[in-house]
């Protein structure tokens, strides 16, 4: 079937009153969630499901794949606002973005990511209806070795990603990767660094020590001064992002949006891995890189932009394949089957209106969001001129509830707290959190596609250089790392050479 | 003075929303009933549980709900739920884990701290490699396994895990010796047999489902008394002469002690519950099997399977760490 | 800022030394072959040599120096205290005493006891916070969260 007659039956399936009443509630519970810092779409999904199963298939999915991407674009707010990432993805956006309110530029923050968060849903929806089977065998392909190399890349960016000391953020890096390591081997399934605790048995949960790293150590720095009055220090400018703004920003959302996308079809983490590797490549090609963690709006631009694309991405193995990425994905697999229409090869020749449909229902859905999320900016701005001795006990409740909510364990609030106190001593001593965040991530995925892949290879490590994208992506890493020496290789070079006469 | 008034309102209010949303009734079920999963809400489990509460409340009153309770691979969530009052008010989701688990990890709740209430759906096990793979059909992998050891890779859901237990039981029948590559879970084990990053894998039929119908996987042997009507083209374990038939299995679960009265209100309730067509066709969708067993059935089935696999650990060395 | 570096280096480099030990306690192995403690005990050896060359640098290479004169000079260290301490108490108690009522004296603080408000605000700030919560979290998002006492009186 043709683009156009496709688009055709996906609009009318998708602007039936009643699935657009659906796209409507899923993105406005979806932004809701996102907002709130810790609880995550999976929940809310999980809750959900039982009442769409009396509706069909499409109105379901729409429903809740609202409530995902509609969560990406609510995830920047409290990162923005408040320094306290609204999701895992959205960590990145707190280094500028909070950066930005506190210079009473809030407003342009929370624009640009509301923009480039639409540009990235309608053009990542563009690529999927577009490119989404020949998509599909890259998913299949991703293997043990594969993953690995990706992981080491992932990794080297780590260095772009601390403003100050480099051999901090190795050491914060290298410190994140021993944590993520706590909790069964992945490989041989005994308990590592447990210290026979059993609730650290399925590991630490990045919820908590991000809401402590970033919410309760916030909090504590603020609490340091004899008096608070609000967050910001300057006057609030302007509400929404200006022309620089958008000059600045245009190259970074369409390179988010890129890699957001292509970086979302690999299984099991793409997506997360997108906002850091956005952040690290605008830093790397910024005229100014110095102005990052200052409050440089593409640090805002970028990341959120490549979110957003990497939800879009994720789908495409779930819809071609039937591989979910990420919990998420998961849940909406098995929605999927319980209402009769497995995803996978067959999908779109099957169905092809719950296909067409669900991509023009999420067409729709990133309009309703963009519509949804400008006027409340306005609202949101108001927020930071609460006198900070109401808002703190606020966001210390929210992250509480965060972090609780996660395995409804009290364990989980005493790791925030610990992390809390943590981050508190990292941010007075000059310490990066993002870099142990990601190593945090990346870690213990590097550490099973290594065991498993030598496992496949009996031992030899050749594999890694065999496999193509594996190749890639080793080279890759090492141009990232070898990048920051050239100019000081130059330098030298200069002063021999001056030297020499 | 206004404030003050203001004040005790908004108390009066908190008090008597508080009280209205306690308010009990006459004979069981009285207050609320927790269908405890052990784990977190999303997985194929937890949505059988949420499938379950919703059709079996019309007979219960409405009082079930899920309760999550994740962490340490459900030991958590299975130890609370073997512990509570057994007033009937504590129910608890039982999947297969429960006996792969406790022949990896020290200490796991085992299956025995239940008073099994019924089992609802059945997965058969099967062994399958993908489409393209150079085994066209079982025999031939028997030989190549047989000729080759330690040269076929199999992606497992785990260390300890069923399918890991039952394929290594199987290699010894054949006489081979497959080398597993562990993954964390039966998703990311049957994509990566797809894939081609192993040769084959075990799963149950609903955890290949999707990527068997969409021609990705294609089994090779299932591990059932009969023929599947899914695959009638695919032989059994024991038509090749190795007796061995291991199913998935989820159930519901009572704390021991659970007086005989509540349990049969609760064992009509389900079992009316899984009558009911939309139930089945639910089930099916999902890839599993619909089945009603009551206790005095779903006890010695456990029993059985559990043997079976514990059997299996020893066999393959398996400790509890 | 240097001279701050010569002390936390010095505790890195010791807990990256403990890390190593308790890999090397989880066994080696080789790069071809890792076991579970290689990468925690490689990791651990980076982290101790990486704050090796930190506190080597904090001895000799001049870093700007910040303008402050000291960063634990001049803060109100009780205030962020009692807030650390009042939560983990909050940690205690959640699962006994029950969502509501721990988290109503919780705010109670909060609001009061950080910073001087009056009564009044901070009572009703409190509940009307804890009734929010507990209904956007609790009832709409089905959150389940402890009775404690209060099962006791209502019979849940």
């Amino acid at each position: 079937m043709d683009f156009l007659s496709a688009m055709q039956l996906g609009f009318s399936t998708a602007l039936q009153p009643l699935n657009i009443l659906y796209c409507f509630i899923g993105v406005f519970i979806g932004t809701l969630i996102g907002v709130l810092p810790g609880i995550g779409p999976s929940g809310a999904i999980a809750i959900l499901m039982p009442v769409t199963f009396n509706i069909p298939s499409v109105s379901a999915i729409i429903i809740l794949a609202g409530i995902y991407y509609g969560a990406m674009y609510g995830g920047s707010t409290t990162s923005i606002l408040v320094n306290i990432p609204g999701e895992a993805a959205s960590v990145v956006t707190c280094i500028d973005g909070y950066q930005m309110a506190r210079k009473g530029r809030a407003g342009p923050a929370l624009g640009i990511s509301a923009f480039g968060s639409f540009i990235a849903g309608i053009s990542g929806i563009i690529l999927l209806a577009v490119l989404a089977p020949s998509l599909a065998q890259i998913a299949l392909d991703f293997g043990p070795p594969e993953f690995f190399s990706l992981m080491i890349l992932g990794l080297t960016l780590v260095i772009y990603l601390g403003s100050a000391s480099m051999i901090k953020a190795l050491m914060m890096a290298a410190f994140g990767v021993v944590l993520g390591c706590i909790g069964q081997d992945p490989i041989l399934g005994n308990p590592r660094l447990t210290y026979g605790i059993e609730a650290l048995f399925d590991g630490v949960d990045l919820i908590p020590v991000i809401m402590g790293l970033f919410g309760i150590s916030e909090v504590l720095i603020n609490l340091e001064k004899k008096e608070q009055r609000e967050i910001y220090e300057t006057e609030i400018k302007g509400l929404l992002p200006t022309r620089e703004d958008w000059k600045q920003s245009a190259k970074p959302i369409a390179r988010g949006t890129l890699l957001g996308f292509f970086l979302g079809i690999v299984p099991g983490g793409g997506a997360l891995l997108a906002s850091f590797a956005s952040y690290a490549i605008e830093k790397k090609f910024s005229k100014h890189p110095e102005k990052f963690g200052t409050g440089a709006i593409e640090g805002v631009a970028g990341p959120e932009t490549a979110n957003n694309a990497g939800t879009m991405g994720a789908m495409v193995p779930l819809l071609t394949l039937g591989i979910p990425s990420n919990v998420v994905m998961a849940l909406l697999l098995a929605a999927l089957m319980i209402h009769g229409t497995p995803p996978g090869p067959i999908l779109i020749e099957s169905h092809p209106d719950l296909f067409w449909g669900i991509l023009a229902s999420m067409i729709l859905g990133n309009f309703l969001l963009l519509l949804l999320n400008l006027p409340l900016i306005g609202m949101w701005v108001q927020i930071l001129k609460v006198p900070y001795k109401v808002l703190s006990p606020l966001i210390i409740m929210f992250c509480l509830i965060g972090a609780y909510s996660v395995h409804l364990n009290v364990v989980d609030i005493v790791i925030m707290l610990f992390f809390g106190g943590l981050g508190y001593l990292m941010k007075k001593y000059e310490y990066d959190a993002a870099p142990l965040v990601l190593a945090f991530i990346l870690g213990p995925m590097l550490e099973t596609a290594l065991r498993q892949s030598l496992i496949v290879s009996h031992g030899s490590l050749y594999i890694f250089l065999q496999r193509p994208y594996s190749l890639i992506s080793l080279i890759s890493a090492l141009i990232f790392l070898v990048l920051p020496l050239i100019p000081f290789i130059r330098k030298k070079r200069k002063k021999l050479i001056a030297e020499g006469g | 003075m206004k404030k003050n008034r203001f004040f005790s309102t908004i108390l009066a209010i908190l008090v008597l929303s508080l009280t209205l949303a306690n308010l009990a009734w006459a004979k069981y079920p009285e207050k609320k009933i927790r269908l405890i999963a052990a784990f977190a809400p999303g997985g194929g489990a937890d949505i059988m549980a949420r499938a379950l509460t919703k059709f079996v409340n019309p007979y219960l009153d409405g009082r079930v709900y899920v309760e999550n309770i994740a962490g340490a691979s459900g030991a958590i969530g299975f130890r609370e739920g073997a512990k509570a009052a057994p007033d009937g008010y504590t129910l608890t989701m039982l999947v297969t884990t429960i006996m792969s688990a406790p022949n990896v990890t020290k200490n796991f709740p085992t299956y025995d701290l239940f008073d099994p209430l019924c089992i609802v759906a059945q997965d058969p096990t099967m062994m399958s490699v993908r489409t393209e793979s150079r085994f066209k059909n079982i025999n031939e992998l028997i030989t190549f396994a047989k000729g080759n050891p330690g040269q076929l890779s199999v992606s497992t859901a785990g260390v300890g895990a069923i399918d890991h237990l039952y394929l290594a039981a199987f290699a010894k029948m054949i006489g081979g010796d497959f080398t597993f590559v562990p993954y964390k879970g039966a998703g990311p084990a049957t994509v990566a047999a797809a894939g081609g990053h192993a040769e084959a894998v075990g799963s149950g039929y609903s955890e290949a489902f999707s990527l068997l119908q969409g021609k990705k996987l294609r089994p090779l042997v299932v591990f059932t008394n009969q023929r599947s009507s899914i695959f009638p083209d695919t032989p059994t374990g024991k038509e090749l002469g190795h007796d061995l038939v291991v199913v998935l299995w989820r159930g519901v679960g009572l704390p021991k002690g659970t007086p005989k009265e509540v349990k049969d209100i609760l064992v009509e309730a389900f079992r009316k519950a899984t009558a009911e067509e939309e139930f089945k066709k639910m089930i099916s969708q999902m890839g599993l099997q619909p089945i009603f067993l009551p206790p005095d059935e779903a006890g010695p089935f456990l029993k059985s399977q559990n043997d079976l696999l514990k059997g299996i650990a020893q066999k393959i060395g398996l400790v509890p760490q | 800022m240097q001279r701050n570096d010569r002390y936390t280096s010095i505790l890195w480099a010791i807990l990256g030394l403990y890390i190593a030990y308790e890999g090397y306690v989880l066994k080696l192995g080789t790069l071809k072959d890792p076991k579970s403690g290689f990468l925690i005990f490689w990791t651990g050896m980076v982290l101790a040599g990486l704050s090796f060359i930190l506190f080597l640098q904090s001895l000799f290479i001049a870093g700007p120096v910040n303008g402050k004169k000291g960063i634990w000079e001049g803060i109100e260290w009780r205030k962020g205290t009692k807030m650390m301490i009042a939560l983990f108490a909050y940690a205690l108690v959640f699962k006994s005493l029950g969502f509501i009522v721990s988290t109503f004296f919780l705010l109670l603080f909060l609001f009061k006891g950080i910073e001087p408000q009056k009564w009044k605000t901070a009572l009703v700030l409190s509940s009307v916070t804890m009734v929010v919560c507990y209904m956007v979290f609790g009832l709409f998002l089905e959150l389940q969260f402890p009775s404690g006492i209060l099962s006791g009186l209502f019979g849940q």
